[in-house]
């Protein structure tokens, strides 16, 4: 496989030495140079971030990314381990992120002394992170 | 946006203002009126749908010198009211990968076209010189069969439309086809065989209104989590409030279930059989509903599989592909179901029972009222047509249907697969507005609207979806242009019958795409592709809500809507070449003229002119409409009121949607919208308009279901029968496919947001802890996932949000360096023409 991989790489470069025109660019899918019939490159094992502070948000209304692994945390029915620390009365003991008083609300805006039921699954718009870097930068500013 | 302590003040003292003043603020006007005052901030905010699923959740759009430069959530919509999930919230990135395409790419050697040579820019004129030249070879050697479309329910309504005009009326083709037949045709099967018109009687109201909600193959926390969250509030605020879930692995919708059913794959048929048979048994049934409003019909059965007609199933199938429907008597019916019983159903479903009965009983109970819910579990299934009409039947059974909260759901994936694919009648065998291209009568409708000479549209159903990509490998099609979708990753059976059509010489394959997807690399010739906030729009979600926006910023360098490329193209063609002589004679005044003349210069789709600096917001911020500054006429308005004449003019009342000018005002409306009024809930009276209008008998409250001609919809029994392949010694696991929260679709968007790669950055394999041990695999795992059709490598994970039970994987499909759709096999439900994309066989292998 490798080899093949390596003599398609070879024609592809001699290709574009022999074309050289202004215009040629080589243009790749998310694949990178393996192509669409062949198979792609095992996985490298991931590990999720685990940032002291938090991660920056990118602009105003982005919700916080999870600096830390949650394989542990469990929502469901009877539970939500996320509110374990992160609860307006447990975050004062335990210091983590407090959600904010839009998380206190009813979907019709109204007031609420625990966090909205609506918001009961964290995950929907809280997510971890693994150490990787992006398969094509981003040049979003904010 | 930076939403400062003296902004904010700012911001509470004006709503405070207007209060006083007896005015409320929109939400735009309200963060307009915060950046406005500021002037290092002058950031224009408007109203925009999301661009991913079919839940159609409104996001208020930060501009700033031509780029987007953040979202949130829009708190003025009803759909979402200010909520958006992990996806909708990085929406702000998805037009900035670095990868954009920015011109035309056409593969060459020495400056020729070569199917073999790479990939070189050339400039849209050579762009569509060639591909002007491969279509007229191809609709002159093999007339209008030779030539297809596969578009998108992730279209603008006007994309769609004008593909579906230049495609069926410009060059007299019905092979155009979206990527929603991949995703909704088994709804809208069952929709037209049941109810006679498309898509759901109820809305997403009945998520605050219903006591119970059951899942018939929809993992909605991840798919539709807007929806979910909504379902949630219900939940665990009203009492007595219950939910179902049914699938055929654990996924994250069981974490609130109340009774979660793993059930072995294709017996969900049995299970809704079963409790049909249960109020039959229990006498639960209203008579009265059934008598007044219901028909009873059985379909004919052992109908294959959607395979190649060669294929030893499609062979030995009694009546391969057939759908009639003949009258049932009710204690027949009855006795139909009687086989299903609660032993029975349970030993073959493996669910146990107790949870099979406590389904049953909560259907059954008339002070509980239900909402069903399903996506792909039950659409991508090759009896899906079946499937989403025994839901149906439970609901007719129990006349639990179109009220407030009782109400069978089907959920649609794209943002405008209903808005588009659906109701703009793109696909290969319909017309707008629920017209079909077989009916003489819907033909005449749509050639008097179009202005076409008699006999223009081509009476036979295009090809579907697949059946394109089969005949692109047969050579009986040789030009196909792929817009807004990513095929070669998502359609099925990716080695045996993707590929070989798209490298066969004789075909030339243009793809319009804003990056560098599986699909354009694949392509002969690529078209750049202005998307999302970057064109003028409109989508139409699953509660039949039509959405508008403005075009916020401009495309990247050369990029140009599809729209454009589909008008611009149309250009290229004389009506001679594209009709024949004999046609053209019919209407001698259209001799020598363009498609384009034809089609979109036809005193309808040209009659709004176009000023730059018209389009214009309530606070009059300007926009830029660049399709339109370069037709010199409003274009995707006049084709939208071209379009809703199709609505009134037509012979399938019910489908109105409200002027042009009014949908860039709100936050979208529910059609059938008439004197400006939205339906919540259709064929009730007292909420549908047309109930009365159309049989004027009808007592308050009461149903008519209009959409067939006695006002009676079908309650169709289908039997169960067995799935096209089932594991056997050397493949022994199923393969369930699908998406995840984090990415939509093939990732073309989401995988280039760093945050949402980086939270879902590869496609495992979610498989049971038991089947790894036996194989020798631990979480982590690098394994080969085998079909007889294609493999991948991957990682297992044992741990991860999907539990399968034994003997079943699920891979999901975002991730272009796995292309898992390799290992699907090819089978439709028969009757949809939609891919089975949740079973099929696979061995797992060390790797």
């Amino acid at each position: 496989m490798k080899t093949l991989i390596s003599t398609l790489l070879l024609s592809l470069l001699a290709l574009t030495l022999q074309t050289s025109s202004v215009f040629a660019e080589p243009v790749y899918s998310l694949r990178g140079t393996v192509g669409v019939d062949e198979l792609s490159e095992m996985i490298p094992n991931r590990r999720s971030m685990a940032v002291d502070g938090g991660i920056d948000v990118n602009f105003e209304d982005q919700p916080p990314v999870i600096p830390h692994n949650i394989d542990k945390t469990r929502i469901t029915l009877h539970e939500n381990s996320c509110l374990g620390c992160h609860s307006k009365e447990n975050q004062k003991i335990t210091n983590a992120v407090r959600p904010p008083k839009s998380h206190y609300r009813t979907r019709e805006g109204d007031k609420l002394r625990q966090i909205s039921t609506g918001r009961y699954f964290c995950t929907q718009c809280h997510v971890p992170q693994a150490y990787t870097k992006p398969l094509v930068n981003n040049d979003f500013k904010n | 946006m930076k939403l400062s302590r003296r902004d904010f003040i700012k911001s509470q003292a004006i709503a405070a203002a207007a209060a006083s003043a007896g005015l409320s603020l929109s939400a735009t006007q309200l963060a307009n009126a915060k950046s406005n005052d500021d002037d290092d901030e002058d950031i224009r905010w408007d109203k925009i749908p999301c661009r991913f699923c079919g839940t159609g959740c409104s996001v208020l759009a930060g501009t700033r010198g031509g780029r987007i430069v953040a979202t949130q959530g829009d708190p003025d919509s009803d759909v979402n009211k200010g909520l958006n999930c992990i996806k909708g919230y990085f929406l702000s990135k998805i037009m900035y990968g670095e990868d954009r395409l920015t011109t035309p790419l056409l593969r060459k050697t020495d400056g020729k076209y070569d199917k073999n040579g790479e990939l070189e820019q050339i400039s849209w004129d050579e762009a569509f010189d060639i591909m002007a030249e491969k279509w007229k070879a191809a609709l002159k050697e093999k007339g209008p069969s030779g030539v297809g479309m596969f578009g998108s329910g992730q279209w603008t309504i006007w994309d769609g439309y004008a593909a579906a005009k230049f495609m069926k009326a410009g060059l007299r083709s019905n092979n155009l086809d979206p990527n929603a037949r991949h995703c909704m045709a088994s709804a809208v099967g069952a929709f037209m065989r049941g109810f006679g018109i498309d898509e759901p009687m109820g809305s997403y109201d009945d998520l605050e209104h219903a006591d119970a909600f059951v899942l018939w193959g929809s993992n909605m926390a991840e798919m539709h989590p807007i929806l979910w969250s909504r379902l949630v509030d219900t939940r665990l605020t009203r009492e007595g409030s219950e939910v179902h879930v049914l699938s055929t692995y654990t996924h994250r919708s069981f974490e609130l279930a109340d009774n979660g059913m793993i059930f072995e794959p294709q017996t969900d048929l049995m299970i809704a059989n079963y409790i049909a048979n249960y109020i039959i048994q229990n006498k639960a049934y209203d008579k009265k509903f059934l008598k007044d409003h219901v028909n009873i019909k059985k379909t004919v059965t052992d109908i294959g599989y959607g395979l190649r007609p060669e294929h030893p199933l499609e062979v030995k199938a009694k009546n391969s592909g057939k759908g009639k429907l003949s009258n049932m008597s009710f204690d027949d019916y009855a006795k139909a179901v009687s086989k299903y019983t609660l032993e029975y159903t349970a030993k073959h479903s493996k669910v146990p029972a107790d949870k099979l009965e406590r389904l049953a009983k909560l259907y059954a109970d008339p002070k509980k009222k239900i909402m069903s819910l399903w996506t792909m579990g039950m659409n991508q299934h090759t009896r899906g047509v079946w499937m989403n009409g025994l839901v149906y039947n439970i609901h007719l059974l129990t006349g639990k249907i179109a009220e407030p909260g009782n109400s069978p759901f089907s959920l649609t994936g794209q943002p405008s697969a209903c808005g588009t694919a659906r109701e703009v009648g793109t696909f290969a065998h319909r017309l707008p507005a629920d017209l079909v291209v077989k009916k003489p009568k819907h033909r005449a409708v749509a050639e008097k609207i179009w202005k076409l000479p008699e006999g223009t549209i081509n009476p036979k159903p295009g090809y579907h979806a697949v059946l394109m990509q089969r005949m692109l490998k047969d050579e009986k099609m040789n030009c196909y242009w792929q817009q807004c979708n990513n095929n070669m990753q998502a359609g099925p059976n990716v080695n045996d019958e993707m590929l070989p059509g798209w490298r066969n010489p004789k075909n030339f394959i243009t793809v319009s795409d804003p990056y560098p997807t599986l699909s354009a690399v694949s392509a002969d010739l690529i078209l750049p592709t202005a998307m999302w906030a970057e064109k003028e729009g409109a989508f139409g979600n699953a509660e039949r809500r039509t959405q508008f926006w403005r075009q916020q910023v401009p495309a990247p360098g050369d990029s140009q809507s599809d729209l454009w490329q589909i008008m611009e193209f149309s250009k290229r063609f004389t009506v001679e070449e594209a009709w024949g002589a004999e046609q053209v004679a019919k209407m001698p005044e259209y001799k020598g003229k363009t498609l384009y003349q034809v089609l979109f210069k036809n005193g309808q789709v040209n009659k709004f002119p176009y000023k730059d600096g018209t389009v214009k917001d309530s606070d009059d911020n300007v926009y830029q409409n660049d399709e339109s500054k370069h037709f010199g006429f409003y274009a995707q308005k006049g084709l939208f009121e071209e379009y809703r004449r199709f609505q009134t003019e037509g012979p399938k009342p019910g489908h109105d949607q409200a002027p042009f000018d009014v949908y860039h005002k709100v936050r979208g409306l529910r059609w059938p919208v008439v004197d400006g009024k939205e339906t919540l809930w259709r064929y009730r009276e007292g909420y549908d308009p047309f109930v009365k209008k159309l049989n004027p008998n009808v007592k308050k409250g009461d149903v008519y279901f209009y959409g067939k001609k006695d006002g009676k919809a079908n309650l169709i029994f289908a039997p169960y029968e067995p799935p096209h392949e089932s594991p056997n010694e050397e493949y022994d696991l199923w393969l369930c496919t699908g998406r995840v929260l984090e990415h939509w679709h093939t990732g073309t968007m989401t995988n280039r947001v760093p945050e949402l790669h980086r939270a879902v950055p590869d496609a495992l394999v979610y498989m049971n802890p038991s089947d790894a041990r036996k194989r020798g695999l631990r979480n982590g795992s690098k394994v080969k996932l085998i079909s007889p059709r294609g493999e991948i490598t991957t990682r297992v994970n044992i741990r991860g949000r999907n539990k399968p039970p034994k003997g079943l994987v699920f891979v999901p499909f975002f991730d272009a360096r796995r292309i898992i759709n390799k290992l699907l096999i090819d089978a439709t439900d028969p009757l949809s023409k939609e891919t089975d994309y949740k079973k099929c066989v696979v061995k797992i292998v060390k790797a």
